[in-house]
């Protein structure tokens, strides 16, 4: 039986302003299991990204229930959400949002320099440098963001993600700001990261790249509308 | 170019943001009107022309007399000299006159306190030329020699006695016996130049003549005074230290001759130098206002670095904004101009409520520090003062609205646009986060430790105790009419049945006779000197009191050494003294001088005995002088010191009504309590402190505006950086911690280049007078507090992004 890392039920999220209330997602039902690859498509302002802030705990559900790795999101306090993160969720971003100016060492060592489990300067140093051989840009380890690529960015921001060896990795139109060639070789780089265990939850538009993912979420309106299953690649 | 549509929606976008414009208009207001203040009596201190015609040539002699070269009383000058420069000089003065500063009482008019009086010849009110509101001023049959009883008043003189009388020209005024026929009043726009003190306004002016020198001081030229002076027009073609070369060489050379035959002279010579009539009236008082202007320069950088630093909050918060001008086709002029016209509306306001802050400031000073600083009758906020600082102003937060068009990055605006909402943003620097830090707290250590510098040394000094008792005690100086004339044993006789009667008075407890100087006076000071040995070779220099055996006593002078004068020593003994802890130090190498012998240095080297040593005064921001304390024996210009009951007090009508008992001739020139004396004494450190704590609060509120918009600009502009912090799993508590870190090193720093500069400028103002010690003390307290703001600050900005979710970083959702 697969393990079940979290479960939405009935989750809504509204963002209220003086004048109305939005409502970006509504009575979202979803489960996620340990090994999944999940894509998230859908128009904008669909709710995608929406979702997948409330996922990687970094916003809270306005109603419904979310548990991950078995504790209600709606209990946790910010500072135990981050430790959650920092701990058991990776985060790529569509624009990469590396730290100007930290080298691309230190923005993949900055999770493990937020841990609560310290290790020595030297195994930090193993395990990011690791992190970085393993997205292939070990050798631009000193350079920073901006005498980078925009795929070395964003090969970074995936080392920076997978640093600390989580078991969610949420990732936010990953390909947006990149060409096709560069946009392959990173959804090379996520299946890789996928089948070696990892779940990997994934906002795109591109529908070839959604197509790689073994269940497809479409959202609407802040709904799920469809719910797509492949049982192999 | 501005355009009205620009002004509009600046309007409507600053009425959204009502605490932004109102701490902006604020600060500004208070800088720009402090600072145009302190500009105005900057520029009438010391540059703005006197009231006088040709007044770049009016000049004033001062002398020195000197011992052996080395000056050993400073500011003073014979009789006969001054008269023989009159009298003689026709070589480098246009136009030459006299002045004497005096005071006395009218005895035309019952029980009025005495009376500021300049005895003159008819050129020094010539040489001014001031506007009259009655008659006129004296005329040459008025000049020396024609004894001529007339008198020209002041209009407050006129205003005081005679109710603005309109037929006032002809009516008298007595002084002494003398009744002097009223000619002319001077209109209420004339300011008299303050040549000797700024508390002093010459409310009569009499006739040279009538000076109440006696005829043994007006032949002598041993006879020094301190408030006679020659004053001249000097001609245009020449140089006024050349010719004080010239008059120094013919004065000694005449000093030498008329006192060749006196020993205490032998070693003497007079020195004199012309002094500009601005150079005199302004004395050293520059310091005191570059030292507000400084303030007041250091205030307005602190007001402008917080204004910029909410100025780059607002240009943030309106980046949304100027994302979607941008798309629609604005340049970066356009964007630029919309700034400019925020920061103009907020300049106009700010400008209305600085007009009304200078006013006020300028209005208080007028009215704390008249006696503190020349010429603030002449004061009045200009126009031209206040468009400098505001134009100033303009220039610079100009200068700012364009640096912060330059940090907005257009190119950036547009991905803003693009990609709000999904998690992009603008960094900046750490380092130029730490230089906006850096400058606020330099500016703010220096400014908050100065102020609390000068708070602290000028408050120790006015709650000093003093040294002698100052509760129910009265100074009474007295006018004694043509009782001078009188022998000097019936002076003195009449003067001590004056006490006496006085001890039995039911309200009095204690009364003593001293000659017209008391302790907290500055004015008519007499020195004497002192010989050490028989030879006259060795001669201290003392301020001298004449005393009667009570006056210890009424005053609780505790004597530390030896004994009081006896009753009928302090009539008939002039071979006794008692002297103060600094002559004693003087006199003997430790200071243990009872019962030794001094000499008098005059032809006899006549003998005394020091009897006792009393305690120094500790008056404040007065060293102590060397005091001598001689027998009452003598009484020319005598007073009274009265210690009544509690609750007791004399009106003046009453204190003449007991004095004319003992002789008619007797007058009370005022009534002042110890404590109104030493209120006057200390005005200037009261002056010093209410400037001071003004100063503290405001760098006080501005620092702390400052010191909080610059953390608060960091943490908004570290915002996005913060919520990606967040998202990889940086925990509240890790990124306030490195919050502080990372704001510890340039307010560190700060902290330590303001140190430096603290102590040059205390070094600085140390040799002005003013106090050094203590700054490095305060600058510690100073720091720890900056520190403690600097941590509220950091928190209170920090806490409303971490204390959310990491999205509202991420998004700039609020």
């Amino acid at each position: 039986m697969r393990e079940l890392i979290l479960s939405m039920k009935g989750v809504c999220k509204t963002f209220s302003s003086d004048e109305m209330d939005i409502h970006a997602l509504r009575n979202i039902d979803l489960e996620i299991y340990k090994g999944d690859f999940v894509s998230i498509c859908g128009p904008s302002g669909c709710g995608k990204s929406t979702l997948l802030s409330l996922l990687g705990l970094l916003d809270q559900p306005s109603s419904g229930q979310y548990i991950i790795a078995g504790i209600d999101a709606n209990r946790l306090s910010l500072s135990d959400a981050a430790v959650h993160r920092n701990e058991k969720i990776g985060f790529i971003f569509q624009s990469f949002n590396l730290i100007d100016e930290l080298s691309a060492f230190d923005n993949v060592a900055l999770p493990l320099r937020y841990s609560r489990n310290k290790i020595s300067e030297q195994q930090l140093r193993l395990q990011v440098m690791a992190s970085l051989a393993q997205v292939d840009i070990a050798h631009r380890a000193h350079f920073k963001p901006a005498h980078l690529s925009g795929g070395q960015q964003q090969r970074v921001a995936i080392a920076r993600a997978l640093v600390c060896n989580p078991t969610l990795l949420l990732v936010d139109e990953p390909t947006g700001n990149l060409d096709s060639r560069n946009g392959d070789r990173i959804m090379e780089l996520l299946q890789q990261v996928n089948s070696n265990g990892t779940t990997l939850c994934m906002v795109t538009h591109d529908l070839r790249y959604a197509d790689l993912a073994r269940r497809q979420l479409h959202l609407l309106d802040g709904q799920i509308i469809q719910t797509a299953q492949q049982h192999s690649l | 170019m501005i355009g009205r549509q620009d002004l509009s929606s600046a309007l409507a976008s600053l009425s959204l943001a009502r605490n932004y414009s109102l701490s902006v208009v604020l600060s500004l207001a208070l800088a720009i009107g402090v600072l145009a203040a302190m500009v105005n009596l900057h520029h009438q201190l010391l540059i703005k022309p006197l009231p006088y015609p040709a007044q770049q040539q009016l000049y004033l002699l001062k002398g020195d007399s000197l011992r052996e070269g080395e000056v050993d009383l400073k500011g003073v000058v014979p009789y006969s000299a001054i008269l023989e420069l009159y009298r003689n000089d026709s070589e480098h003065f246009a136009t030459k006159g006299l002045v004497h500063f005096c005071f006395d009482v009218i005895r035309s008019i019952p029980d009025q306190a005495k009376v500021y009086t300049g005895y003159i010849t008819p050129e020094y009110l010539a040489l001014l030329q001031p506007p009259m509101a009655l008659g006129r001023i004296f005329n040459s049959d008025e000049g020396l020699g024609a004894k001529t009883p007339v008198t020209v008043l002041s209009f407050g003189a006129w205003q005081k006695f005679f109710q603005q009388d309109p037929n006032v020209l002809g009516k008298t005024l007595r002084f002494g016996d003398v009744d002097f026929q009223i000619i002319g009043v001077t209109a209420a726009d004339f300011i008299e130049p303050q040549l000797q003190s700024e508390r002093r306004a010459t409310q009569v002016w009499l006739p040279w003549d009538f000076g109440p020198l006696r005829p043994d001081e007006r032949d002598g030229w041993g006879w020094l005074f301190a408030d006679q002076y020659f004053v001249g027009l000097l001609k245009p073609d020449l140089q006024s230290q050349q010719v004080a070369v010239q008059l120094s060489a013919h004065v000694n050379s005449l000093f030498r001759q008329y006192t060749r035959d006196i020993p205490f002279f032998a070693k003497r010579s007079l020195s004199v130098e012309l002094v500009n009539y601005r150079q005199a009236i302004v004395g050293d008082t520059h310091y005191i206002t570059l030292l507000l202007l400084a303030g007041a320069v250091v205030l307005l950088l602190t007001a402008l670095i917080s204004i910029s630093h909410l100025l780059l909050l607002r240009g943030l918060s309106q980046q949304q904004y100027m994302a979607i001008k941008s798309a629609l086709g604005a340049r970066p002029a356009h964007l630029f101009n919309a700034l400019l016209a925020e920061v103009l509306l907020l300049l106009t306001a700010a400008l209305f409520f600085a007009v009304a802050i200078a006013y006020g400031i300028i209005a208080v000073f007028k009215s704390v520090a008249r006696d503190q600083l020349p010429r603030l009758a002449e004061l009045q906020l200009s126009w031209q003062g206040l468009l400098l600082v505001s134009l100033g102003c303009a220039l610079l937060l100009g200068g700012f609205s364009w640096l912060l068009s330059r940090q907005i990055n257009y190119r950036t605006l547009h991905g803003l646009l693009q990609r709000s909402g999904k998690g992009v943003g603008i960094q900046l620097s750490s380092r130029r986060r730490g230089a906006l830090l850096f400058i606020q707290v330099v500016l703010m250590a220096i400014l908050l430790s100065s102020s609390l510098h000068i708070l602290v040394q000028s408050w120790r000094k006015l709650v000093q105790p003093v040294g002698f008792a100052m509760e129910n005690v009265y100074q009474i100086p007295l006018s004694i009419g043509s009782l001078r004339e009188q022998p000097i044993v019936e002076r003195k006789t009449n003067l001590h049945i004056l006490r006496d009667r006085l001890l039995l008075h039911p309200k009095v407890f204690g009364a003593s006779l001293a000659a017209s100087y008391f302790p907290t006076s500055a004015e008519y000071v007499s020195h004497a000197f002192i010989a050490v040995d028989k030879h006259l070779r060795v001669q201290k220099q003392a301020v001298i009191t004449a005393i009667d055996s009570h006056y210890l006593q009424v005053l609780q002078l505790p004597l530390v050494a030896g004994r009081n004068f006896s009753e009928q020593e302090s009539r008939d003994s002039p071979a006794r003294v008692i002297v103060n802890q600094t002559l004693a130090a003087e006199l003997g190498a430790d200071g243990q001088v009872v019962g030794r012998t001094f000499y008098w240095p005059d032809e006899r080297a006549t003998p005394f005995e020091v009897i006792g040593i009393v305690r120094d005064f500790s008056l404040p921001n007065r060293p102590e002088e060397s005091r001598l304390f001689i027998p009452h024996t003598e009484a020319e210009y005598p007073g009274l010191i009265l210690r009544l009951r509690t609750g007791e007090n004399f009106t003046l009508e009453e204190m003449n009504r007991i004095l004319e008992k003992t002789n008619v001739q007797f007058k009370a020139a005022g009534i002042v309590s110890m404590e109104q004396a030493y209120d006057r004494l200390v005005a200037p450190q009261r002056l010093s402190v209410a400037i001071a704590m003004v100063l503290a609060v405001l760098a006080l509120l501005l620092g702390m505006l400052g010191i909080y918009s610059v953390h608060a600009y960091s943490v908004q502009l570290r915002r996005f950086e913060l919520g990606i912090r967040m998202a990889i799993g940086a925990r509240p508590i890790v990124l306030a911690v490195q919050l502080l870190k990372n704001n510890g090193i340039p307010l560190a720093v700060g902290l330590l280049v303001a140190l430096p500069l603290l102590v040059c400028a205390a070094y600085w103002l140390d040799r002005s007078h003013f106090w050094v010690i203590g700054i490095v003390s305060i600058w510690m307290l100073v720091s720890l507090f900056i520190i403690a703001l600097s941590v509220i600050a950091s928190l209170i900005a920090i806490i409303p992004i971490i204390g959310k979710s990491a999205s509202h970083a991420l998004t700039g959702r609020q």
